[in-house]
């Protein structure tokens, strides 16, 4: 989830209003972009995935101005042409195939301004740019370039410009081996190119190189404040995202009263698409079925308002349907029921009278629950407490320090620790650290764990089958295999279950102290006397005994 | 305060020290133990009915040089024994068998006791007896006098004599030990309590069989006890306040009549992201948020709904654009450990028909790294209604009936975005004594993407919500690693979620 974080005073002036600031976080709240802390006069608000568009304090004032009635439907943005082209190189194709780009004209620039600038690139390339991969961005200084402009693939060694400088440093002319090895920026991005012959290009008519792409600007035409006109290019691997991001950094410019101009793409197929291009979608809304969806009685009038104070175009066709017209930075927008949240969102979700569902069902708890909760009841009456584990575990915890050979068990691929790589195939090897994190406290100790753990079974759709299993130890100078035995045969006694024993070799236990559990001759457990090496492994210098069986089959 | 509030020991005691009237040390009382009449004294002084005062008593000990010479006497004594008119040196050391240093100290204790003159005789010391050396040998030193005594019994500084112990002292004979000891007295309260109070009668404190059996407890009272006197602390075999906080919330939605659904926890993405219209390039489904499995490595994916699935991601259903991609099955055959429940409610969709109504608490997973506010396993609780009558006014009544009934009167719904939901509501609850909003998970209606390729063609209410947040808040702690910690102190001094 992405964070913006903007100036309160600008944010008013934006929205030409001033609330206090209780008002605000309920206002944002319902709007579904809540505030995630203030300090001073900076507040930063949490914006969900699907709305690149609200990535900027100027995006956010737009919807909120239409939230709050200020100024509702869909924001038409003048654009005019300039006639620029861009030529998009069959060399390209394969690495980065889609450019869209915007002239702006009469940049205004000051402080607020240029940080939120700075922030949406930031955030466009971590969200939906998907770190620069889906889609990047470059601005320029547009006084600096010769139209036309050229969007070509060239071999590294034949690229070689001076990059943007950072901070004070100043980097002089690099190759772009160079670039990708030395410039920070080079080496965070370097492996979007990793696997191509030729690297993307921008440049104009003199053969002054725009940016090497998607990495770094080229130091000529850096912007600064007190640039007058700017040039964006949005390029990617997905047409409709590039052309999204254009819109919607081009929207925030014409929002600070910047004028747009537009330019023709032409790619090799002699297509041409004009970039940027505000048109909005249409989309048919039944107002039954937003009626039904939400258990209201809207008509079709209300449903528009609604629709436009989510700065939506909306036409009322007749009683029963009106026509959404979806802004272009709306990709999210894929189904009337999108639209009907839109009008849930307008109408507010503080609003609705809520009412329980009408759905008469009897209730019941599975079989395997009902029996934890009689296991748990006797468990707690024989005075073992319960703990719960985690499910991720580690081999050297659940095999090797039981003293065990490692046999298949689930595998994590992507570990984030080494403590926490595998599922969990027995539950005692965790209990046994259970006694261990306990070790400074009186004994005697018992404890219980009824818990899932996964064993492989190449019969099951998902290779594993998961199993509800009871585990439990007494940890006591006095425990000892008939202690054990005679609350097995007490637990499985009041659970009605009839069951018969057999002598059973298992290498956590003593050799000759360890019994299996039959139930209708399957094995279900076993329990016995936990052998001294176990013990040893663990830290621990208590006798133990233990017992573990699955609650599945019982 | 009556008499018969006291235990028995404190009227014993008080009485005893009614009776004495004066200070006393506690082991000179002699009805009763030792250690019962110190603490009993303390439980009185504590009640303002007796004193207790500290007192210092020095001792005098006889070293271990003074134990011999209280046995054998003074090396001057020696000297004196053998000594008749005058004698030399070297005759009163082999007479008196003692060595010359020795000599020399019983010399200078001789010569400062005036017992002998000292001359030059053929060359060498000699000494001649005086009269009041003469007089000496039949009168015991006083010094000695008080070895002796020492021997047999304990003697206090201040029975002693002053100038003679200043001498044993010097010659390191003896020694003083200082001894902290208590008297104890009753005070004017308690002489009160006991005058006001007639004879002692005798009463119960513990019942005991014989005593019921006997019937003495018919013609005796019962000691009343201090209610407010501390007990030693009782530690119950607990279930765990986690697994406790679950089967609230489990009878709150059986209670409402929802069956309990149950799903493997190794799952494939097929269930987890893709049949919840999850595009195959999302974010969550990277290797950064989601634990895939090495082994076991690939599933079988269901093959009627392969089709749906993939029809819905790439065009969309009925009147879905789709996202417009070119979905994989290979993707979809990944298996992970599930990031969340919801991945269960697919698959029950697929097989149910409506009117249902299911749920369960049960354990998702998630790449992140431990730290006390995030785990990398945790439970949700997770629920769906299924039926052509249900809508959003419903989910936010079941919410909060949820909450409601889980102690949480104030709950207020934001949108929020999931792929799979529209409406989106994340639910959060005010919780009065942080002052603040706590947003706990996500729910809404199932997008027709999800529904349909599944096979329903009704609205979908559904939940996920986060269980170990709000179990942070109920218990109160801050540090959420403590849930699995299984600290048998922990578990047994949380309370207070029935």
């Amino acid at each position: 989830m992405a964070t913006i974080s903007f100036n309160i005073q600008d944010f008013f002036s934006l929205i030409d209003k001033e609330l206090d600031m209780e008002e605000l976080d309920h206002k944002l709240a319902m709007l579904g972009v809540p505030i995630e802390g203030i300090v001073d006069d900076t507040i930063e608000v949490e914006v969900s995935p699907n709305r690149p568009d609200l990535l900027s304090v100027e995006g956010i004032a737009r919807a909120f101005r239409g939230f709050i009635g200020q100024e509702t439907g869909n924001k038409k943005y003048k654009l005019e042409r300039s006639g620029v082209k861009i030529n998009v190189d069959l060399s390209v194709k394969e690495i980065r195939p889609f450019i869209a780009c915007s002239i702006v004209k009469d940049v205004a620039f000051n402080d607020e301004f240029i940080a939120s600038i700075m922030q949406i690139q930031e955030k466009l390339h971590a969200t939906i740019g998907r770190k620069r991969v889906k889609a990047a961005i470059g601005v320029y200084d547009y006084d600096t370039i010769e139209a036309p402009i050229f969007f070509k693939a060239l071999e590294p060694n034949m690229i070689e410009f001076e990059p943007l400088s950072d901070g004070n440093t100043q980097y002089g002319w690099m190759s772009a081996r160079e670039i990708l090895l030395r410039h920070p920026k080079g080496k965070d991005y370097a492996q979007t190119l990793e696997n191509f012959e030729k690297f993307p290009l921008l440049v104009d008519s003199k053969s002054l190189v725009l940016a090497l792409i998607p990495i770094i600007n080229s130091d000529d035409t850096r912007v600064e404040e007190g640039t007058k006109n700017i040039f964006i290019d949005v390029t990617g691997t997905d047409l409709k995202t590039v052309m999204q991001v254009n819109n919607i950094l081009s929207s925030v410019f014409a929002e600070r009263g910047a004028k747009l101009e537009s330019v023709e793409i032409i790619y090799p197929d002699d297509v041409i698409i004009s970039s940027p291009s505000f048109e909005t979608r249409s989309m048919d809304l039944e107002v039954s079925y937003a009626n039904k969806l939400l258990g209201l009685a809207l008509d079709a009038e209300d449903c528009a308002e609604l629709l436009k104070k989510m700065r939506f175009g909306a036409i009322v066709k007749n009683n029963s349907s009106i026509t959404a017209q979806i802004p272009s930075y709306r990709t999210d927008i894929m189904h009337s029921i999108d639209l009907v949240e839109e009008i849930a969102i307008a109408y507010g979700y503080d609003m609705f009278d809520i009412s329980i569902p009408r759905v008469p069902t009897t209730g019941k708890e599975l079989d395997l629950e009902k029996n934890g909760r009689y296991l748990r009841q006797l468990l707690l009456g024989f005075g073992f407490t319960e703990v719960i584990n985690f499910i991720i575990s580690n081999p050297r915890k659940q095999y090797e320090k039981m003293n065990c050979e490692e046999n298949d068990f689930p595998l994590i691929e992507n570990p984030n620790s080494s403590d926490y790589t595998s599922v969990r195939t027995w539950l005692l090897p965790l209990i046994m650290e259970n006694l261990f994190e306990n070790r400074m406290d009186a004994y005697p100790q018992k404890l219980f764990e009824i818990g899932d753990i996964s064993l492989l079974d190449e019969s099951s759709d998902v290779g594993s089958v998961t199993i509800r299993r009871c585990g439990g130890v007494i940890a006591d100078v006095n425990t000892h295999f008939a202690h054990i035995k005679g609350i097995i045969l007490e637990l499985f006694s009041n659970l009605g279950i009839p069951i018969t024993l057999e002598s059973f070799e298992h290498n956590s236990f003593i050799s000759g102290r360890a019994a299996r559990i039959l139930v209708n001759n399957a094995p279900v457990g076993y329990f016995g006397e936990i052998h001294p090496e176990v013990i040893v492994q663990n830290e621990l210098e208590i006798p133990i005994t233990a017992f573990e069986f699955n609650v599945e089959e019982i | 305060m009556k008499i018969s509030d006291l235990h028995p020991q404190e009227e014993q005691l008080l009485r005893i020290l009614h009776k004495k009237g004066e200070k006393i040390a506690p082991e000179n009382i002699s009805d009763m133990e030792l250690i019962a009449v110190e603490r009993t004294a303390y439980w009185l002084s504590e009640k303002d009915l007796a004193t207790i005062e500290e007192q210092i008593t020095t001792f005098i000990r006889l070293t271990s040089e003074g134990k011999t010479i209280a046995n054998e006497g003074f090396v001057e004594e020696k000297i004196l024994s053998v000594l008749d008119s005058k004698k030399t040196m070297s005759q009163i050391i082999t007479e008196a068998n003692i060595s010359n240093k020795d000599f020399n100290i019983g010399l200078g204790w001789m010569k400062r006791r005036q017992w002998v003159t000292i001359n030059k005789e053929e060359g060498q010391l000699a000494l001649e007896l005086t009269q009041k050396g003469e007089e000496a040998k039949n009168i015991e030193l006083p010094e000695k006098r008080l070895l002796k005594k020492l021997l047999s019994q304990e003697l206090t500084k201040k029975e002693c004599d002053e100038n003679i112990i200043s001498v044993l002292r010097k010659r390191n004979l003896v020694l003083e030990e200082e001894h902290k000891s208590r008297l104890i007295s009753i005070s004017d309260k308690g002489k009160n309590l006991v005058e006001s109070s007639g004879a002692s009668i005798e009463r119960i404190n513990l019942l005991t069989p014989e005593i019921i059996k006997d019937g003495t407890w018919k013609n005796k009272t019962f000691r009343a006890y201090d209610v407010h006197s501390p007990v030693p602390k009782m530690l119950p075999a607990k279930g765990h306040p986690l697994r406790l906080i679950i089967d609230k919330i489990r009878h709150i939605f059986l209670e409402m009549g929802f069956s309990e659904m149950r799903g493997p926890m190794v799952e494939m993405s097929f269930w987890n992201f893709d049949a919840l219209f999850q595009p195959q390039d999302h974010p969550a489904r990277e290797m950064a948020d989601t634990f895939y499995m090495e082994a076991p490595s690939m599933a079988k994916l269901p093959e009627k709904l392969v089709q749906p699935v993939k029809s819905a991601h790439e065009n969309g259903t009925t009147g879905s654009s789709g996202w417009g991609y070119k979905w994989s099955e290979e993707v979809a055959k990944k298996l992970l450990l599930r990031t969340h429940t919801t991945a269960v409610s697919a698959r029950m969709l697929s097989q149910i028909k409506p009117p249902a109504k299911i749920f369960s608490v049960d354990r998702a997973f998630r790449n992140e790294a431990i730290d006390y506010k995030h785990l990398m396993e945790f439970h949700q609780v997770e629920g769906i209604v299924v039926d052509p009558s249900v809508t959003f006014k419903d989910l936010l009544g079941l919410l909060k009936e949820f909450y409601y009934k889980l102690g949480f009167e104030k709950v207020r719904f934001r949108p929020a975005y999931f792929p799979y939901t529209e409406m989106s509501v994340e639910p959060e609850i005010w919780f009065e004594p942080k002052q603040s909003w706590f947003e706990l998970g996500g729910s809404g209606m199932f997008r027709p993407e999800v529904t349909k390729p599944l096979g329903i063609e009704c609205p979908v209410l559904a939940w996920g919500l986060g269980l170990e947040r709000l179990a942070m808040l109920v218990l109160q702690d801050n540090d959420i690693r403590d849930l699995y910690k299984n600290n048998l102190k922990w578990i047994q001094n949380k309370g207070g979620i029935y």
